[in-house]
């Protein structure tokens, strides 16, 4: 399990409200304390997640494809379409907030496997090395297996918490 | 194991396609349609006329101006958009239909637009598939748990614990408890119904092996619209269930790469469809 500490927002006072959804071609990140960022359900896609506790600051990346070459000018409008391009963006914009790249902690949710199809797996494999290129460690991975997820992390305490997607299947 | 009977009953209580439905279908099939037989079919059924231009006249499109015909739907939203919106519309109310124990009936309608969405575009990318059925056949692949949801979920669990008896296989599961499986059932409601041909052998057979796909390619774009949308996190209660067969995107002659630019191709419509789920 990959939980440091299981929350669900929704029982937070004062935090339902205030929940940012990000979608799979999305990243998002925030300094504000309490702030949640919920992904949509996850597949065969990849979230990355990073927290930077000290700072109080963390953002969420939802990727579609590991490489903006596939569509440079796609990327250019839409980075986070791309784990590439997209983690720029991600970084950018936690330095942004305050946080420090030496300080930022990552976490994996979703590469979910289907038979006859490497996507998740290579969505995968492209965020460690992407990460690892970056020095940035994994502290967990919900990854891989035939299981739809949903990314959460609260900003402040820096808790990351997973939840079944709605309506779909239960994480393990 | 439920009787066929009880089964053979729901799907006979099921109501029917609308006729308009049925004709669109049958248009959309010929990739050259006209759109002024199409603007004549539609307004041939005044309630869904309605329902459409509301839908046209929402935020869901933030048109500029408001849409008062279905000529101007046309204008304003294009041929295809405005099929997509009639078989969408009409197509809910059964999805609407599922409560109880099935409980999911949002996460299903999301994984039938997503799979529609995805045929379309899998149909457009192929050229060997009319993009207007693919859709159709997308969002109607899965009419048969509609049907058996009141029987295969009576319990919270129920199912589940059904497939992981037969190692995971969920169709088996299905069978186990009703004597049916959805691709099955689905069938017979397509035939009840009577869809075009390619449209029932889709319905039924989009779990089969690969040698009845390779009769028919609508077949294989729903197959591969199905497992694209579980991967796209648009998974119903079998999400992963099933493997993405080589000898589908063989017939389609799609590489990765096509899948990769369908994946992208079609997220942008899957997030706006989302709308939909909220619409009454």
């Amino acid at each position: 399990m990959w939980l440091r500490r299981t929350v669900d927002p929704d029982c937070v006072p004062g935090v339902a409200e205030r929940v940012e959804l990000v979608t799979i071609g999305q990243c998002a990140a925030s300094a504000e304390p309490g702030m949640v960022l919920r992904s949509s359900a996850v597949g065969s896609g990849l979230v990355v997640l990073l927290h930077d506790t000290p700072a109080c600051a963390g953002g969420m990346l939802y990727f579609a494809l590991p490489h903006a070459s596939f569509d440079e000018e796609l990327a250019k409008k839409s980075p986070a379409r791309f784990l590439d391009t997209g983690l720029v963006a991600l970084l950018e914009r936690l330095i942004a907030a305050g946080a420090r790249l030496e300080r930022l902690r990552a976490h994996l949710v979703g590469g979910a496997d289907v038979a006859g199809s490497s996507f998740g797996a290579v969505n995968l494999a492209a965020a460690e090395d992407a990460l690892a290129a970056r020095e940035l460690p994994v502290e967990s991975r919900h990854v891989r297996g035939s299981v739809i997820r949903v990314a959460q992390l609260l900003i402040g305490p820096g808790v990351a918490s997973l939840g079944p997607a709605p309506g779909g299947q239960d994480a393990p | 194991v439920i009787a066929s009977d009880p089964i053979r009953a729901a799907i006979d209580a099921l109501p029917p396609l609308p006729e308009v439905a049925v004709r669109v279908v049958e248009i959309v099939n010929d990739p050259d349609f006209s759109t002024d037989h199409l603007v004549a079919v539609v307004r041939t059924d005044p309630t869904l006329t309605t329902r459409v231009l509301k839908l046209c006249n929402s935020s869901l499109f933030a048109l500029s101006r408001e849409v008062h015909t279905v000529a101007d739907a046309i204008a304003y939203l294009g041929s295809r958009r405005l099929v997509k919106l009639v078989l969408a519309t009409c197509s809910m109310v059964y999805f609407r239909a599922l409560d109880g124990a099935a409980g999911d009936s949002e996460t299903l309608w999301r994984h039938s637009l997503a799979t529609g969405i995805l045929a379309q575009h899998l149909g457009e990318r192929s050229e060997i598939v009319a993009p207007g059925t693919a859709f159709t056949a997308g969002i109607l692949h899965d009419i048969g748990k509609v049907v058996l949801a009141p029987f295969a979920d009576r319990s919270p669990g129920e199912l589940a614990a059904a497939t992981a008896a037969k190692a995971g296989d969920f169709l088996a599961g299905e069978r186990a408890l009703t004597g049916f499986d959805h691709a099955v059932v689905g069938g017979m409601v397509a035939d009840r119904w009577q869809l075009p041909v390619d449209l029932r052998r889709a319905i039924r057979h989009h779990h089969s092996a690969a040698l009845i796909m390779r009769d028919n390619p609508l077949t294989a774009v729903v197959h591969v619209a199905d497992v694209i949308a579980d991967q796209l996190g648009c998974g119903a209660r079998d999400a992963f269930a099933y493997g993405l067969l080589p000898e589908a995107t063989a017939l389609l002659t799609l590489a990765d790469d096509d899948l990769h630019r369908v994946r992208l191709d079609a997220i942008d419509e899957i997030e706006r469809s989302e709308d939909l789920l909220k619409l009454e």
